[in-house]
């Protein structure tokens, strides 16, 4: 499953991202912050790759991009083989629905005003008939541990981690390959935390999809992750095998990191 | 333990009504703090732990009714008694004897406000001399500079020590630290965290932490509270309790740390706290891998063992 011979799912080249720097009277409003600065890295099907990195060092800006939400300054990203960095927006069409966000405030993403069948049945193909709907999100309900009771329940009736379990639901059934999950446990407590790595394992497993896992915690991500990237200041300064990285990091960055995370020998 | 407690909070209970049923949210609250100590609260979202950190510096939504008392040790040894529902005598100590910070630090500051001035402003005869000593306690090399500066030009783990700096403006003898680091990284984290511990070193300070934090949590808390859906089912000495806990909540909680720790798939807990309100019998009976058809009938007591322990289970795990 994990060999790096096939052909990359996702493979970004020398992606770039820049910010203009300063407000509309600012004297530096010419003047670009690069928030990721030349960072090439490939993930096989069925792969997780971790970002990980201080605040700042440009994981969201990275994750951004690739889910076409900032306009890279320069680079090329490679999704399943077709670059999907300049498409236009009916050509990109059938393939955003493939890389599906799941963001840490997961209470933001859904709607105050729909229930939770509503939400994850939005997300459905609309060629579905719709006596076929609500028996297709009971299943995917289920499949994310979620009980079917909760079909009429709307989000503030719901805790943390099942609300993130709706967004899961949500991805899955606009049909998602690959998640970027950004921060997806940090609001969460470490039962709640343990319960939705198990939970992503699972699917992981049962559905071929693809993490890029981003987080600064190093002691939850390295159990899901098969590969990792260290970015710091926007530069990504280490990319590799998560087991070879973490028993010899190269950079002083990576080894604070794994010092900090407290990891100990199993 | 011969040195007087700091703070001891006697039969803490919050309840809440709601469509005329009323709804306990933290039941018969009882423990106490040394001087210089670190004690850490653990339990699940839910289960009551930033309602306890709120209720003490009386700081809840008025429609939460609160019982209970605390006794504050002074500084000639003489105790002061503070009903916890005497909203004015709390007034007189929050913020003086029991300092307060909170999750998010960029709530705390304000934001039209130079960070020196809003130290001054808590600081007798707004003394800009004791602010720029404050912030250098707090680990800013340069505090003269922070001084000027305001809340956004501030990175999350600044902003959090420039909360810390107004909490300590206050003078408390006490910090109540709710979830301090959840906003941070991991490495502005550690720097937090070795903060707070030179300051528990140094001053006595007594920390009342909520954490999450691994690290924090096996290697420096002095005593451990487990709250489980408003009860204290296991409170004690941290390194009894995290070597052998005895209640089947605490151990569960536990082996999800260290298997993280350890590089290890944990065995989560099934269910939510949320699914446990019952009126009779232990409320974590329905989650228990260890119940018996006792523990659905009669709530368990909270038992104290000889070791500073009390464990509230009817079937206590062996050592």
């Amino acid at each position: 499953m994990n060999n790096d011979t096939g052909k990359p799912f996702l493979k970004v080249s020398n992606l770039v991202v820049d910010y203009a720097r300063g407000g509309f009277f600012s004297r530096r409003k010419n003047v670009r912050f690069v928030a990721v600065d030349n960072v090439t890295f490939s993930v096989m099907q069925s792969q997780t790759l971790a970002i990980v990195g201080q605040s700042g060092s440009g994981k969201t800006s990275l994750a951004m991009a690739i889910l076409g939400f900032v306009q890279p300054a320069g680079g090329t990203i490679e999704f399943a083989g077709s670059d999907i960095r300049n498409l236009t927006a009916s050509k990109s069409r059938p393939e955003r629905p493939r890389i599906q966000p799941i963001f840490q405030d997961c209470g933001a993403a859904l709607n105050p005003q729909m229930t939770i069948g509503r939400a994850i049945s939005d997300g459905l193909p609309v060629s579905l008939p719709s006596s076929r709907q609500k028996s297709q999100v009971l299943e995917l309900m289920s499949r994310v541990g979620l009980p079917g009771d909760l079909f009429q329940a709307y989000p503030r009736q719901l805790s943390g981690g099942q609300k993130q379990r709706v967004c899961l639901a949500r991805a899955l059934a606009v049909g998602a390959e690959c998640l970027i999950l950004d921060e997806p446990f940090s609001a969460q407590d470490l039962s709640v935390q343990a319960q939705l790595m198990l939970l992503l394992r699972e699917l992981k497993s049962g559905l071929d999809l693809t993490y890029l896992l981003i987080s600064h915690d190093l002691t939850t991500v390295r159990l899901l992750a098969d590969k990792i990237l260290v970015m710091r200041g926007g530069k990504m300064i280490e990319f590799g095998d998560i087991a070879e990285i973490l028993s010899a990091p190269q950079t002083d960055y990576t080894k604070e990191l794994v010092r900090q995370a407290g990891i100990l020998p199993q | 333990m011969n040195t007087l407690p700091v703070l001891t909070v006697q039969n803490l209970c919050v309840g809440l009504r709601v469509e005329n049923r009323f709804r306990s949210i933290l039941d018969k609250i009882g423990f106490s703090i040394q001087p210089g100590s670190l004690t850490a609260i653990i339990g699940e979202s839910g289960c009551g732990k930033s309602t306890l950190c709120k209720a003490l510096p009386d700081l809840l939504d008025p429609k939460f009714t609160v019982s209970g008392s605390i006794e504050l040790s002074n500084t000639d040894d003489s105790i002061t008694t503070i009903n916890l529902n005497d909203s004015r005598a709390l007034a007189g100590i929050r913020g003086r004897r029991i300092g307060l910070l909170f999750q998010e630090p960029g709530l705390t500051l304000n934001p039209v406000l130079t960070v020196g001035r809003q130290i001054c402003d808590i600081l007798p005869n707004s003394d800009r001399a004791e602010a720029l000593r404050l912030l250098e306690t707090v680990g800013f090399s340069e505090p003269a500079q922070i001084f000027r500066m305001y809340a956004h030009e501030l990175s999350g783990g600044q902003s959090q020590r420039v909360a810390l700096a107004l909490a300590l403006a206050g003078q408390p003898r006490i910090l109540i630290v709710d979830e301090p680091a959840t906003a941070l990284d991991s490495i502005a984290r550690q720097e937090f965290f070795d903060l707070l511990r030179r300051l528990k070193a140094e001053s006595g300070l007594a920390i009342l932490m909520v954490t999450h934090d691994l690290h924090e949590l096996t290697e420096r808390a002095d005593r451990i509270i487990v709250l489980y859906s408003g009860w204290v089912v296991e409170q004690g000495d941290s390194r009894s309790i995290l070597e052998h806990p005895a209640h089947p909540y605490s151990k569960a909680l536990l082996d999800i740390f260290s298997a993280f720790r350890k590089g290890l798939w944990p065995v989560s807990i099934p269910g939510e706290v949320a699914d446990s309100k019952t009126d009779a019998g232990c409320r974590f009976a329905g989650r228990c891998d260890f119940a018996q058809p006792i523990c659905r009938s009669e709530t368990p007591p909270l038992l104290k063992s000889s070791d500073h322990r009390a464990v509230r289970c009817h079937f206590p795990l062996p050592h």
